[in-house]
This record gives structure tokens, sequence and C-alpha cells, in this order.
């Protein structure tokens, strides 16, 4: 799995944001996890009120953060942000959250269809990191979404590709 | 390696590692996965967080050698990587609903409270499908006619009694009859070593001609959470497992009743049909927030 790499200016984010072990089932009742709860609420909000979001970036991604530190590695938890790319701060619905990147470089990985399931995460870190001459620069990464990315299931992953966002230095 | 095999080696690692200090990320590594795709696996196999299984894991051993040993309760703490008697006697509170000294002073835990060691086969029958997925169903008063029975070994006892149920399921009076019945499991001080009670009958509407044969069994109105059994009969404990290990503890709910109702309807295809389906109601109410 080859990269490119990219420099990539401040990004800023405004979404959702979720605290736990976020494949934990959401509930009981539903198989569905808190990652794609979390979308659905996010996707909810845009379908009533994406007006609300003023200065929309011109790309179309849709950004998912995962923050990981020393202290939730002991349990498995991580924070994740679903959200979109805004050029300026104004006016920030009071249903959702700031998420501000720092400006960075990125090393960027396409993952196609059934590689999107695998354990990419591994590797990222642990087989190309290493070898690369970079560092692992922020304890986060980011999977962008865009009209690429067709689902999680059967056909509609094998057609599927998807962009993970290593920050290097 | 299936992704089972694979949980399970986690599986394994955690039960060598129980009074040591591992994260979930020590786990990870021992069956050499990344850590995000550790958490989503384990979570979508065991229907645990990874966790979760661990903290009722230490606390489900720690239960039983504060019964079996004259350990002090901070050894037992400490032994199994809590920080304090305190943060202990919380995450105890929290699972089993009492301190570790009233649990050690004879107070009874419902045993279908702990958590045991999951095994390669419980793994397999909850991956079949989302069979073990609930639907909340509330029920009327119910009464029932059958026969009954005292059960110690649980299996064995249950398989002997419906034999005899099913020899007499056509010889009922005419109102009685149907190809339908349930199996009512009761655990009067909850479920225990002294084995339970067990009946196997059909729904009555009324009591007043029953059967001299017959015991009558009256269950009030209840709210119940249905699941399905699919399967070989004879692995029916693998779901109860799971409803009340797995499901029972992060449901926000608890037992209502010390009941369970087994439903031999028209899916049930005889106990060695792997495609039968039993249906499981349990009695549940919102559980009282102790956490």
């Amino acid at each position: 799995m080859q990269p490119r790499i990219i420099e990539s200016p401040k990004l800023i984010l405004v979404g959702m944001d979720f605290f736990g072990d976020p494949c934990a089932m959401a509930s009981p009742w539903s198989e569905e996890n808190e990652i794609g709860k979390l979308w659905r609420r996010f996707e909810q909000f845009l379908g009533r009120k994406a007006d609300a979001i003023k200065n929309k970036a011109a790309s179309s991604f849709g950004f998912e953060v995962h923050i990981e530190t020393d202290e939730t590695k002991s349990t498995g938890e991580r924070e994740v942000f679903v959200g979109i790319e805004v050029s300026e701060l104004e006016d920030v619905p009071l249903e959702l959250v700031v998420k501000l990147l720092p400006p960075t470089k990125y090393a960027v990985f396409t993952l196609k269809g059934a590689e999107i399931t695998s354990d990419w995460g591994k590797l990222i870190y642990q087989d190309w990191l290493p070898q690369s001459g970079f560092e692992s620069h922020y304890s986060y990464l980011i999977e962008r979404y865009d009209e690429r990315f067709k689902g999680l299931e059967g056909k509609e992953l094998e057609e599927s590709e998807l962009d993970v966002l290593v920050p290097i230095v | 390696m299936t992704n089972v095999d694979t949980m399970l080696q986690a599986v394994d690692f955690i039960e060598g590692n129980l009074e040591e200090p591992i994260s979930v990320s020590d786990v990870a590594d021992a069956v050499g996965y990344s850590l995000y795709h550790f958490s989503r696996t384990f979570n979508a196999v065991v229907k645990h967080s990874p966790y979760d299984y661990i903290m009722r894991r230490r606390l489900s051993e720690s239960a039983r050698e504060l019964l079996t040993t004259k350990k002090k309760i901070i050894t037992i703490a400490l032994d199994y990587q809590f920080n304090n008697p305190e943060t202990y006697s919380r995450a105890f509170r929290r699972m089993f609903g009492m301190q570790p000294t009233q649990f050690r002073k004879g107070k009874t835990i419902n045993p279908l409270m702990f958590r045991s060691r999951i095994t390669y086969e419980q793994l397999l029958h909850i991956n079949k499908g989302d069979y073990l997925v609930p639907v909340l169903v509330e029920k009327p008063a119910l009464c029932f006619a059958g026969i009954a029975t005292t059960i110690v070994s649980s299996h064995e006892g249950k398989r002997e009694l419906q034999e005899r149920f099913l020899a007499i399921l056509d010889r009922l009076p005419d109102g009685m009859r149907t190809e339908h019945y349930y199996g009512i499991s009761i655990y009067p001080r909850g479920l225990d070593t002294q084995g339970f009670f067990y009946m196997n009958a059909v729904e009555v509407e009324r009591l007043d001609d029953l059967h001299p044969l017959l015991v009558a069994k009256p269950i009030p109105p209840l709210a119940y959470a249905r699941f399905i059994h699919k399967g070989l009969y004879s692995d029916v404990g693998l779901s109860s497992d799971y409803i009340y290990q797995t499901w029972l503890p992060k449901s926000g709910y608890e037992l209502s009743m010390p009941i369970e109702l087994e439903y031999f309807g028209p899916n049930y295809l005889g106990p060695h049909d792997e495609a039968s389906r039993v249906e499981i109601l349990i009695p549940i109410r919102r559980a009282e927030q102790t956490r």
C-alpha cells in the first residue's frame, strides 16, 4: 500500500462528536455501531438544516476523524468526530461542534473494496510507517469519504474507495 | 484463521492475564491487530466491547475468590488490577448490585449475572445470524396447564419431561389440544445449584376444569424480551448464556420475575433439526439506576 504525500493547510470542520468505544453496538435493539449512529444523526441534521452551515467549502468530503491518546489505548476507547469542511467559522449551529486540525503533511492511502474493512491500521502504522522515513505527527487520523464510497456491504463495498489521511512529519 | 478463531485467541490471552495489568491495546498486539481493527472485530464477534469483557471477567473471577478463599478484599482487588478497594467496590456493585463485603457475608448473587469465560461454541452460536436480536413484547395474564418437575442438571431433565409431555399431548381434553406448547422455567431462589422448577404446558383460558393429572401456573401480565433460538435444542444453553451474560447487562433492563418461557411454536421442528426455532421470552423491566 503506497500513499501519496500532500501538504494540507489548517482544516476547519463542523460536525458531531462521540467519545467511547465506537464499535460497541449503539443499543441492544440495533446492530448499528456508534459511528454509524453518529453519521445518521449528522446526515439527519444536514437533511433538515444544511443551510444553517455557513461558508461550506467547495469540497464535498465527509470527514471522519479518529483521535486516540495513551489513556484511551488502555480501554480501546477513542474520540470520533464526523463533519464537513468550512472555509471560515461563522454562526455555528447549536447542534454542531467545531474541530480544527493543524496544517500538516499527510500520507494519503486510497483503500479499495475489501481493503476498507481489512486491518489497514496495522498495514499503515506497523508495516508502512517504520520504513517510510516519516514519523507519525499527531495521534489522529482522518477517513475522508466522497462519492467514490458506496457502502460497506457486498457489491457496494467492492466498488468503493476511501481515502485515509495520516498526519506525518 | 477466521475472525472467530482470532477472537478466541484474544479471549485466551485475556484469561491468562486477568491478574496482570494488561490494556486493550496489549490484547490487540497479542493477536497482531491494530487497536481499532481489534476493537471493531471483538465487538462484532464477542458482542462485548473488549474493555467491558475484561472487566466483567475480572469481577466474576474476583467474586469466585471472595467465596472460595480467605484472601483479604483489598488483596483480591489489587490482584484483579483495581487501583484501590473503593474502585473495586464501585465496579463490583455496578455489575452485581451489591458490595463485595455483602457478597462475602453470604448475600447471594443470581448465577445468571456472572460472566463466564466465553467458549468457541458460544462464539460460533452467537455469530450464526441476528436471531438473538430481541423484540419487546407485552403479554396479558397467562395461564398454563401441563406437567412439571424440578430439574438439577438442566438439559437431560428438560428432555425427559418433554418426552412425557409429548406423550400426553394427544390425550389432553378438547379445549387444550394444540401442537404448540411452552417450557416454563422458574427460579424461586434465583437460579442456584438447588435446581429449578420446569414445566411443559399449553396455554389455557380457564382453570376451573383442570384435568387432575395436570398442574396449572398463572402468570401476571408482563413485558418480555423475545429472542429466537435457532438450531439444535441441546444448544439452547448457548442462547441463554448470551441473553443473560451479554445482552441483559448492557440492555438497560433487568429481570422483573425469576422466570423464563420457551415457546415451541410453528417454527419448532424438533430437537434435532438445525433449522428449528424456539422462542425464548424473559420478563424485563427498566433497570434501577445503580451506577
